[in-house]
């Protein structure tokens, strides 16, 4: 082979061999970009969990020690007044019954208050929900909501029920709290139905009224629109997962989906 | 006519293109698929004209300007900055300027233009580099799908081995005996395998990761 057909090779494998190595360059760089990016997401994520598992830490601390003040304080000193309404009673003279019927009108008022804050005492703390479980939980809420008389309930449970973890139970009864909320603050409905379903891959609860419902694309949902990322984060928290079903004139039902894993 | 192995790699990548293109249209399928026909019935019609070498020569002249048109309007296409897009529009107008000048006044039509795939070459090797630079130079990651890269480094792989053979294509053609000659075509035809082999890599990861979107 003559020099310059030598030349020629040499050079055309020298850049063949440039060329590749480019290329084996560019290919690991971006393998190491999109690694990185991966690990930067998940620590951003982890970050997330991390900062919405403290803020729920800190909201059912402080939570319980509004439901210890109104149990062990205001419901101690609403005790002592119906107390003292008895003992007024008992002095009062039969004859005074304009007076007595005062009395006995302040004492039932007094015990019904008593009976709403430790009812609400029980709502507010985290320890004595994971106590009565999340269905008696929610039940006790939609009582209090029914005894308002502005709502009639309704809560139906299907398939065999199993427990959850206190952390999941704890963060359902808040989420469907929210939701209950908004439903009497905001639907001008007449009725609130609540489902829980166990079923064996996942378990569901769905909170419907039959109120105006809304425009998800519309713009007057955006009060709405905070609620629903709050309920959404506190879904992330437990890997649970949001749907909203609404329309206007057609009422709203959220469901939410927690995945199980059951032995057996 | 007997096809050699780098005229079954193209038929490959022209026939994975196509199934692809049907399985899940795409952009890039959908761009590749008349180019890479186009290419197979360039060559095939290259090979039956062996003793037209005028019809031949001219023909391979011509699709070097289209081959050329298609690779850059690509990198165009690819390119994210304003100066690159800039740079490569003044790229493509002085090639075509050449190219034509080429054609008709310097090797002129029937003969082999061999000065402009050279400088073909250097610009497909330069845009290849300057879409790498591109790609380091992002915060991001640039292949989402690794398609691109494939088809790309394909290009570069192919036009920086070929681009010193068709520098000397003149000396090659009337001073080196055919048994050295041989090994130049050797060398073209194992990176057009290279190249066919790369497309069809990045046309199968296109249309994986289709499928996966939907």
């Amino acid at each position: 082979m003559s020099q310059n057909a030598f030349d020629i090779v040499a050079t055309s494998v020298i850049l063949l061999l440039m060329a590749v190595f480019i290329v084996m360059y560019i290919f690991l760089q971006q393998k190491r970009k999109q690694k990185h990016l991966i690990e930067k997401q998940l620590l951003q994520s982890q970050h997330q969990q991390e900062l919405l598992q403290t803020q729920l830490e800190i909201q059912e601390q402080t939570l319980k020690t509004i439901s210890e003040e109104l149990h062990d304080n205001i419901s101690q000193l609403m005790g002592l007044a119906k107390l003292n309404i008895n003992n007024l009673l008992a002095t009062l003279p039969p004859s005074e019954l304009g007076a007595r019927a005062k009395a006995e009108a302040a004492k039932e008022s007094v015990s019904k208050a008593i009976n709403d804050i430790r009812q609400l005492a029980r709502t507010l703390h985290g320890d004595k929900i994971a106590e009565t479980g999340l269905e008696q939980a929610i039940d006790a809420q939609l009582k209090v909501i029914q005894s308002s008389g502005a709502f009639t309930t309704q809560l139906i449970a299907t398939g065999e029920p199993y427990p959850l973890e206190p952390k999941q139970e704890m963060v359902l009864f808040r989420m469907v709290q929210e939701l209950l909320n908004n439903a009497v603050k905001h639907s001008q409905g007449k009725h609130i139905h609540v489902t829980l379903n166990y079923g064996t891959e996942v378990f569901a609860i769905a909170v419907s009224d039959d109120g105006q419902g809304y425009d998800t694309n519309g713009s007057g949902t955006k009060d709405t629109g905070i609620g629903f990322t709050s309920l959404r984060n506190r879904a992330a928290l437990i890997n649970a997962e949001v749907a909203i079903d609404t329309a206007v004139g057609k009422g709203t039902k959220v469901v939410i989906e927690l995945p199980v894993k059951r032995n057996g | 006519m007997t096809l050699d192995l780098a005229n079954w790699a193209e038929i490959a990548a022209a026939i994975i293109c196509t199934t692809c293109f049907l399985y899940k249209p795409s952009v890039i399928n959908r761009w590749f698929v008349w180019f890479l026909w186009l290419t197979i019935i360039i060559e095939l019609g290259g090979k039956l004209s062996t003793s037209l070498p005028i019809v031949k020569n001219t023909m391979y002249s011509i699709f070097t300007g289209v081959e050329f048109a298609f690779y850059s309007i690509m990198f165009l296409k690819l390119a994210e900055s304003r100066t690159n897009r800039k740079l490569i529009l003044i790229l493509q107008a002085c090639f075509f300027v050449f190219f034509l000048y080429n054609l008709f006044f310097i090797q002129g039509i029937g003969k082999y233009n061999h000065y402009s795939t050279v400088l073909s070459s250097s610009i497909l090797v330069f845009l290849s580099l300057l879409h790498y630079a591109g790609v380091i130079k992002s915060d991001s990651v640039t292949y989402s799908r690794w398609s691109i890269f494939f088809i790309v480094s394909g290009i570069f792989i192919f036009y920086a081995g070929t681009f010193r053979i068709y520098l000397s294509f003149n000396y090659l053609v009337t001073n080196m005996p055919k048994e050295i000659v041989w090994l130049y075509k050797l060398i073209v035809s194992n990176l057009n395998v290279i190249l066919y082999t790369l497309f069809s890599i990045g046309f199968v990861l296109d249309a994986v990761k289709s499928q996966r979107k939907t």
